[in-house]
C-alpha cells in the first residue's frame, strides 16, 4: 500500500500538469442548458459548488436540460456525467443534480465513493426538500437547497446501516468512520481468507477421497488399433464475429468500491414534478 | 457327474496351476510339470472321461429334480467321493471336504468353451502384499483397517470376459469460439469469433473387454482394465486348477450395450481431440456407426477380496495379471476432519500473516 502511494505521487503530479488547461476550462459547474436560472443565481451556484468541491474533494455539477434526447432522466444524468469525464482529481467521485424539463423530472446522480454518502433514504430526503421549489418553478432555489443539503450530508459522513457498502472514507472530517470501516475491512478480509482456507481444505480432502479408491486408467487410445484412426472429413467454418468493448477505468487512488462493467459505481434517485 | 481333478503323474496328488512359476506343481511330492506334460496327461484320460460323462448325464436327468437343477448342481469329487455343490455358473472350484481343486468340464462345453485365457501372474501371497501396500498410501483410510480386520476371503477367480473388435465411424458437429482481447486507448475490446466445426473419422478398436458375469460388479471390472493381451494363450482347462472359474451368464448380445457406449465415447474423444486452436468447443451432435463387430470369449484372472470392517463388507478386485486394484476403501471421518482442519488452518494462518505484514 505504502509503495503504491509513493509511486503514485509523481504520476499524480504529471497528470495534474498535463490536465491543467483542461481543468481550467472544466471549471464550469452549472450547465443551464434549459435557461432556468437567472445570471445571479448561476454565479452564486457556481461559486458555492466550487467551494464545496474543494471542501469535500468531490465533483459537483448542476445541469438543466429541455431536451433529454429520448433518454430517461437517470440515463441522461449518467451519460452527461460520464461523457464529460467528471470527477475529482483523477477519481470519478462526484454528484450531479439534474433538472430535466423534457421528462419533467429531477434527478440526483452519484458516482463511485459518493454513492456511499447518499443511500436511497438520504436521496429521498433531499428530493423532499427540493421538490416544493420545483413545483413553484423556483429552479434556482431548488439547486441552492440541493447544495445546502449536500453540505449537511457530507458533514455527517457515510451513514451506518445496511445500505452502506463500507466504502473508503477519504475526507479528513470522517476519521471516526475511516477507523471503523478499516476494522470492517479487516473483518471482511479475514472472512475472505477463511473462505479460501475452507475451500482449499475441502478440495484437498476431496482429492484424498478420490485416491481412496481404484481409478480407471483406460483412455480412448487403450484399445485403439495403432494407426487405425483417420479423419476423413473436417470443417471449420467461421460464421460470426462479435466484439464487445469495455472502458478501462483510469487508475484512481481509491482502493475500494465494487465496480460494474463500464467502470465505477453509480447511484441516485429522482422524482417527477 | 464328471469332474476333473488334475492328478500328479508321479504320486496322484492334486495338481494346481502356480502363478509364480507358470507351471503345475504337486503340493505333495513337489513335482513340477510343464504345459506339455499336462496336455499329454489330459489326452490320455479324455477318451475314458467322455464315455463316462455321456453315461452319467443320462442318469443325471432322471435323478435330479427340476428346481435344484436350475439353481445348483451337484457333482461328486473324484478324489474323496463327497458331493460338490456349486451354482450353475461355476466351472472351477474346490471340494469342500478334501479341498482338492476341482474342475467341472461340462460348464465349459460347447458355446461356453472360452477361446483364450490369461493365466494368473500374481499368486495369493503377492496379491495380499500388493493390497496391503496399496492401503498404506491412503491418507483417509482408518488406521486399523488393515491390521484390525482380517482378510475374510481372498479368492482367485477366472472371470468370463467378452472382447469386442469393431470398426467405428463417427461424425461430430458443434460450435467453437475463439476469443481475443486487445486494448486501444482507454477501451478493451473482446472479440469472439464463432465457428461451426465438424469432424468425420473412423477407427478400429480391438479387444475392448466387458465382463459376462452377473456376479461381478461391472464398475469394479472396468477399473481393473487394461489387461496385457500379449499373455493371452489358447484355453486349456488345466489353468483353472487351483482357482475358481465362472462361465458367462450374459451372452455377447447382453453386454453389447456397454461395449457400444465405450466405443461411442472413444471415437467421440478421438475426433474431439482433432479440434485445435479454439477457446471453447461444444459438441451438439455425435453420430457413430459400428460395423464388423466380433466378440471373443476369454477368461481373465481376478483376485477378489472381501474385507469385514465395523460390520460392513468391503469388496475389492485385483487384476490377477497386473495387480491393479479396484474398490472403495472406507473413509475415516476422524482422519478426514483432521486433514481438513490442518490444511484449512495452515492456509488461513498463511493468508492472514501475509495479509497483515506483506500486503
Amino acid at each position: 500500500m505504502v509503495m503504491k502511494k509513493v509511486l503514485f505521487i509523481p504520476l499524480f503530479l504529471l497528470t495534474l500538469i498535463a490536465f491543467a488547461s483542461v481543468t481550467l476550462a472544466d471549471n464550469e459547474r452549472v450547465f443551464d442548458q434549459a435557461g432556468l436560472f437567472s445570471d445571479t443565481e448561476k454565479v452564486e451556484l457556481q461559486e458555492q459548488a466550487i467551494q464545496l468541491t474543494e471542501q469535500f474533494q468531490m465533483d459537483i455539477r448542476i445541469v438543466t436540460t429541455d431536451d433529454s434526447g429520448g433518454k430517461s432522466a437517470r440515463d441522461y444524468a449518467s451519460n452527461f456525467y460520464d461523457s464529460h469525464g467528471f470527477g475529482y482529481e483523477g477519481t470519478a467521485d462526484g454528484i450531479l443534480y439534474l433538472i430535466d424539463m423534457d421528462n419533467r423530472e429531477v434527478y440526483i446522480f452519484t458516482r463511485d465513493q459518493i454513492v456511499d454518502y447518499f443511500p436511497d433514504v438520504t436521496v429521498e430526503e433531499i428530493l423532499d426538500h427540493v421538490y416544493p421549489y420545483l413545483t413553484e418553478e423556483a429552479y434556482g432555489e431548488s439547486a441552492k437547497a440541493f447544495l445546502s443539503d449536500l453540505e449537511t450530508t457530507m458533514n455527517e459522513g457515510i451513514p451506518e446501516g445496511p445500505s452502506s457498502s463500507g466504502g473508503y472514507a477519504q475526507s479528513d472530517n470522517s476519521t471516526s468512520y475511516s477507523s471503523s470501516t478499516s476494522q470492517g475491512e479487516l473483518v471482511k478480509e479475514l472472512l475472505i481468507y477463511f473462505a479460501i482456507a475452507i475451500g482449499v481444505g475441502v478440495i484437498s480432502v476431496g482429492i484424498m477421497a478420490m485416491y481412496n479408491r481404484g481409478r480407471s486408467t483406460t483412455t480412448a487410445h487403450t484399445y485403439l488399433e495403432s494407426n487405425s484412426f483417420t479423419v476423413t472429413n473436417k470443417m471449420d467454418r467461421h460464421y460470426n464475429t462479435r466484439v464487445t468493448q469495455q472502458k478501462i477505468q483510469r487508475n484512481s487512488n481509491s482502493g475500494g468500491g465494487s465496480s460494474f462493467s463500464g467502470g465505477g459505481r453509480s447511484g441516485g434517485g429522482g422524482r417527477g414534478f | 457327474m464328471g469332474v476333473v481333478v488334475y492328478k500328479c503323474i508321479n504320486c496322484g496328488g492334486p495338481l494346481a496351476f502356480k502363478a509364480e512359476t507358470q507351471n503345475w506343481t504337486c503340493d505333495y511330492c513337489l513335482s513340477e510339470f510343464t504345459e506339455e506334460d499336462v496336455k499329454n496327461f489330459i489326452n490320455n484320460e479324455k477318451a475314458e472321461e467322455e464315455a463316462k460323462a455321456s453315461k452319467e448325464s443320462l442318469q443325471h436327468s432322471k435323478v435330479l429334480d427340476q428346481e435344484f437343477d436350475e439353481k445348483a448342481t451337484g457333482y461328486t469329487c473324484s478324489s474323496c467321493g463327497a458331493e460338490i455343490v456349486t451354482d450353475d455358473t461355476t466351472a472351477a472350484t474346490f471340494c469342500y471336504y478334501c479341498h482338492n481343486p476341482t474342475i467341472i468340464p461340462r460348464q465349459l462345453e460347447g458355446e461356453y468353451r472360452p477361446e483364450m485365457v490369461i493365466p494368473f501372474k500374481i499368486n495369493r501371497k503377492k496379491a495380499e502384499e500388493l493390497f496391503i501396500n496399496w492401503c498404506k498410501g491412503k491418507p483417509l483410510l482408518p488406521k486399523f483397517f488393515t491390521s484390525n480386520s482380517e482378510l475374510e476371503k481372498l479368492s482367485g477367480i477366472y472371470v468370463p470376459f467378452w472382447l469386442f473388435d469393431s470398426n467405428t465411424s463417427g461424425k461430430i458437429e458443434g460450435e467453437a469460439r475463439r476469443v481475443r482481447t486487445y486494448t486501444r486507448g482507454d477501451t478493451r475490446y473482446t472479440e469472439t469469433k464463432y465457428y461451426k466445426v465438424m469432424r468425420e473419422g473412423k477407427a478400429i478398436f480391438r479387444d475392448v473387454p466387458a465382463d459376462g458375469s452377473k456376479k461381478m460388479d461391472d464398475k469394479l471390472m472396468t477399473i481393473l482394465e487394461p489387461y496385457d493381451y500379449n499373455d493371452l494363450t489358447d484355453f486349456s482347462m488345466s489353468y483353472l486348477s487351483g482357482f475358481f472359474a465362472e462361465k458367462y451368464d450374459m451372452n455377447q448380445n447382453e453386454v453389447y450395450g456397454r461395449i457400444s457406449n465405450v466405443l461411442r465415447n472413444n471415437i467421440g474423444t478421438l475426433l474431439q481431440g482433432t479440434i485445435h486452436g479454439y477457446s471453447t468447443v461444444s459438441i451438439h451432435n455425435a453420430n457413430v456407426k459400428l460395423s464388423n463387430v466380433k466378440a471373443k470369449y476369454v477368461l481373465l484372472p481376478v483376485w477378489m477380496f472381501t474385507y469385514q470392517y465395523k460390520g460392513k463388507t468391503y469388496i475389492f478386485a485385483m487384476n490377477g495379471q497386473t495387480g491393479k486394484i479396484a474398490g472403495d476403501l472406507p473413509i475415516s471421518i476422524g482422519r478426514a476432519s483432521k486433514w481438513f482442519g490442518m490444511i484449512s488452518a495452515s492456509v488461513f494462518a498463511a493468508l492472514s500473516l501475509g495479509g497483515l505484514f506483506i500486503w
